[in-house]
């Protein structure tokens, strides 16, 4: 058979399990807010654990990382320490969100902040979630278009690719809610996982083992071996800052912080932390560092932008056997996060927006909800077509723009003296101070992406702004916010 | 919480506190790579993989005795 066929073949058995999946996920559903949004609270630790892994592991995750790698260097190792704050924060806030939401029936990260905080820094968080989440969703179906445009050769245009997609993903999410997003994105989380091991592991043999690959890269490019690495980029402002930003950001997302919600109990918190604990240090330690170092051994002069395709590369010459499945597992990559944006998404603007406005039964919310996961798939379809460039720049600072939740939802658990005021005013400053170090005039601002001021990109500022802002409100402001439960810590 | 176990905790939680402050603002000098360890890796990547065990271990104490 040809290749090109073989691989739809491949993608297409791939979408009709999925769609079955989503089909069993309906058909076990209820019509109720709580099981279409956060699935009666029922999701198990294994199938959490692979789908947290696909959601979290985007395109960027599986294609482009391994390209820093090449790059800047082995300092990219120090990502990995979002492997020990995030299974962190997600055990021990995590438990605290769980008990809450089952107590109160939160749905949203805006039900929790409206509850403690009042009704604007409710309304803020939702804002802020649909700002992490939307443009996020845009990227990625964007870049399922590109990687399965690439996986049939060209065959089917990145047009073509994009509406098959989003239609694909639409119709099981609709249908199965957050918990056939979970289940299909458990499948996904094991492939995705599980090819990278495989490609990995070959790469590894090829080369003589990590103790030959590293034993050349001493001798052929010390630098990359280096910190802060041969571009200067992995300072001590930059490590500290991704810690920030991926393992505070992360959690905060409205996908991770709606799974949470989602278990069934603290024992599957527990075992999903210490699995993502467990697991995903192989991804930061081997998968990513050999495949970046052993391109660089391969390809030695790539430009930055030639070295994001390094894994596509690799693998057409040394394993091209698993080239196709590794395009398909990218494919994967993209559609297992957006989906998960696709309900986030959803699930904010039915509950925190429209249900309250239009005051419909759940009954009708569940409807109501899935015609926004359609409406909201149909309104990303042209943009993921041709991305306008302020979404590209929204989807890249996501997570930073997450990030400025977290000191609020900290101190809202755990701190009795936190006010709306104050949190509210942290939130909002956040976000400028984000927006400001991105877009604003030089030599104070317009830093873009990966730029810093002092060292320290934007994340960082806008977490510290909002960590100022949030005390000052605390002692300056009214002990009791209005529309809060008072003064005391979530119970 | 009692008898023995609550300074226990204390002790987990001050470990993986330490641990992560050294892991994120350790000031490990720049410009350099040597000396290299089996032949191959450089002393901060040492450094940095020992005390991130060090903080996992911690944790992973904590999730199995301290919990639920």
């Amino acid at each position: 058979m040809d290749e090109v066929a073989f691989r739809l073949l491949i993608v297409l058995s791939w979408a009709l399990a999925l769609l079955l999946i989503g089909f069993y996920a309906y058909k076990r559903g209820l019509p109720e807010p709580e099981d279409y949004f956060v699935a009666r609270r029922s999701i198990g630790f294994a199938i959490a654990s692979f789908s947290l892994m696909a959601t979290v592991l985007s395109a960027f995750a599986f294609l482009g990382l391994q390209g820093f790698v090449y790059w800047h260097g082995l300092g990219t190792v120090t990502i990995g320490s979002i492997n020990l704050v995030y299974p962190m924060t997600y055990a021990f806030i995590g438990r605290k969100f769980w008990e809450l939401g089952r107590k109160h029936g939160y749905i949203t990260p805006a039900d929790l902040m409206r509850h403690r905080y009042g009704g604007a820094t409710g309304a803020l968080t939702a804002i802020a979630g649909l700002l992490c989440a939307y443009p996020l969703m845009v990227v990625q179906m964007a870049g399922v278009g590109i990687i399965f445009s690439a996986l049939t050769e060209g065959a089917v245009p990145p047009i073509a690719g994009i509406v098959f997609l989003i239609a694909l993903m639409t119709v099981y999410v609709a249908l199965g809610g957050l918990r056939g997003a979970t289940w299909t994105n458990f499948i996904q989380g094991i492939m995705i996982v599980g090819l990278l091991a495989l490609a990995s592991y070959e790469l590894l043999n090829r080369f003589g083992g990590i103790s030959s690959i590293y034993s050349r890269i001493s001798s052929e490019f010390p630098q990359l071996l280096s910190l802060p690495g041969p571009h200067e980029f992995w300072t001590h402002q930059q490590i500290l800052s991704w810690a920030i930003i991926y393992g505070m950001g992360i959690i905060m997302t409205p996908t991770v912080w709606m799974s949470m919600y989602s278990m069934r109990g603290p024992g599957d918190l527990k075992r999903t932390s210490l699995a993502w604990m467990l697991i995903m240090p192989f991804w930061h330690l081997f998968f990513l560092c050999t495949i970046g170092m052993v391109g660089r051994l391969a390809f030695p002069d790539l430009t930055e932008r030639q070295a994001d395709s390094i894994l596509p590369l690799l693998a057409a010459k040394f394993i091209p056997h698993l080239c196709g499945p590794l395009l398909a597992g990218a494919v994967a990559a993209a559609v297992s996060t957006a989906q998960f944006l696709l309900i986030a998404s959803s699930a904010i603007m039915t509950n925190d927006f429209l249900k309250p406005v239009l005051r419909v039964s759940d009954r009708r919310a569940v409807a109501l909800g899935r015609a926004i996961v359609v409406l909201l798939a149909i309104s990303a379809m042209p943009l993921a077509m041709n991305p306008p460039g302020l979404l590209v720049d929204l989807g890249s600072m996501a997570y930073s723009m997450a990030a400025v939740l977290f000191v609020p939802v900290v101190a809202g658990l755990y701190w009795r003296r936190a006010n709306g005021i104050g949190a509210g005013a942290g939130i909002i400053a956040g976000i400028a101070t984000l927006l400001w170090l991105y877009y604003g005039p030089k030599p104070y601002g317009g830093f873009g992406v990966w730029g810093a001021w002092l060292g320290f990109p934007a994340a960082f500022w806008s977490t510290a702004v909002c960590s100022i802002l949030l005390i000052a409100g605390a002692y300056l402001g009214p002990r009791r916010a209005r529309g809060s439960i008072g003064e005391s810590p979530l119970r | 919480m009692g008898g023995g176990r609550r300074p226990a905790k204390v002790a987990l939680l001050t470990v993986m506190a330490i641990g992560l402050a050294l892991l994120f603002c350790t000031p490990i000098p720049y410009d350099t790579y040597e000396p290299l360890f089996f032949g191959w890796m450089p002393y901060w990547l040492l450094y940095w993989v020992a005390l991130w065990l060090v903080v996992q271990a911690a944790f992973i104490v904590y999730l199995a005795f301290f919990y639920e």
